[in-house]
């Protein structure tokens, strides 16, 4: 549940670094370098998420599944992911499923 | 309206006002769920201390935030900009910006005071704070 602690009384220093902050933050939002920094983390997260689900499918580690036929599998579960992130996909699952094979439980 | 009074004087006037009925001051902010579920009563100064010597609540809520430049811009870039904090791009991140940090430095002097209080009561079912100066 999220608590609402509206209200607080604020000393008069707190209220200009609060004005301040927020024309930083909106500057921040509005910026290229931020923009791109945001998007190429939502890239990545989805990413790291469609890798875990290739690492875990039984085709995945399937005798003679090459780089080729994972990459194959990724597009046919994530079609649509483009080629370059079909790569990345698939590089992450084999970090992933090489991982766990070495990790203890 | 009485002449207002910084908010540090006023939270001072309200636990006064609190030690003199034997109220138990709880040092935490009284937090609410849904608010609009809640009946209100926002005061100012003057009417807050008027209500807790005239009603005499059991407890008060009185809680002061400290201040931590740091803690406060990753907070706000956090919620506004939102993202995966520590990953890449993250509000975490962004704290490394030349922007964000000049900030944090120029403010770190406040760093450990408070920055802001909050006074609250509940009674009858209706929330009292302190909030219209």
């Amino acid at each position: 549940m999220e608590y609402c602690i509206f209200g607080a009384q604020t000393e008069d220093w707190y209220q200009t670094f609060d004005g301040e902050l927020d024309l930083l933050v909106e500057e921040l939002g509005a910026s290229e370098e931020v923009r791109l920094r945001r998007n190429d983390a939502a890239t990545r997260a989805v990413i790291v998420e469609r890798a875990k689900v290739l690492a875990e499918h039984l085709l995945f580690k399937a005798p003679k599944a090459t780089k080729a036929k994972r990459a194959y599998l990724a597009s046919q579960l994530f079609p649509d992911s483009e080629d370059l992130d079909i790569n990345m996909i698939v590089e992450e699952a084999d970090n992933i499923s090489w991982y766990l094979a070495h990790v203890p439980d | 309206m009485a002449e207002q009074l910084e908010a540090s004087a006023c939270f001072t006037k309200i636990r006064e006002a609190a030690k003199g009925i034997d109220a138990t001051v709880i040092p935490c902010p009284l937090l609410v769920g849904k608010l609009e579920m809640v009946p209100l009563a926002i005061l100012d100064c003057d009417d807050f201390v008027a209500a807790v010597t005239g009603i005499r609540p059991r407890a008060i809520y009185l809680a002061e935030d400290e201040f931590e430049a740091n803690e406060a811009v990753h907070a706000e870039l956090l919620s506004d900009l939102g993202g995966d904090d520590e990953g890449e791009g993250g509000a975490g991140t962004l704290l490394d910006l030349p922007a964000v940090r000049q900030l944090i430095r120029r403010w770190q002097k406040h760093d450990n005071s408070v920055s802001g209080y909050t006074a609250r009561f509940m009674v009858d079912g209706v929330l009292h704070f302190w909030g219209a100066d």
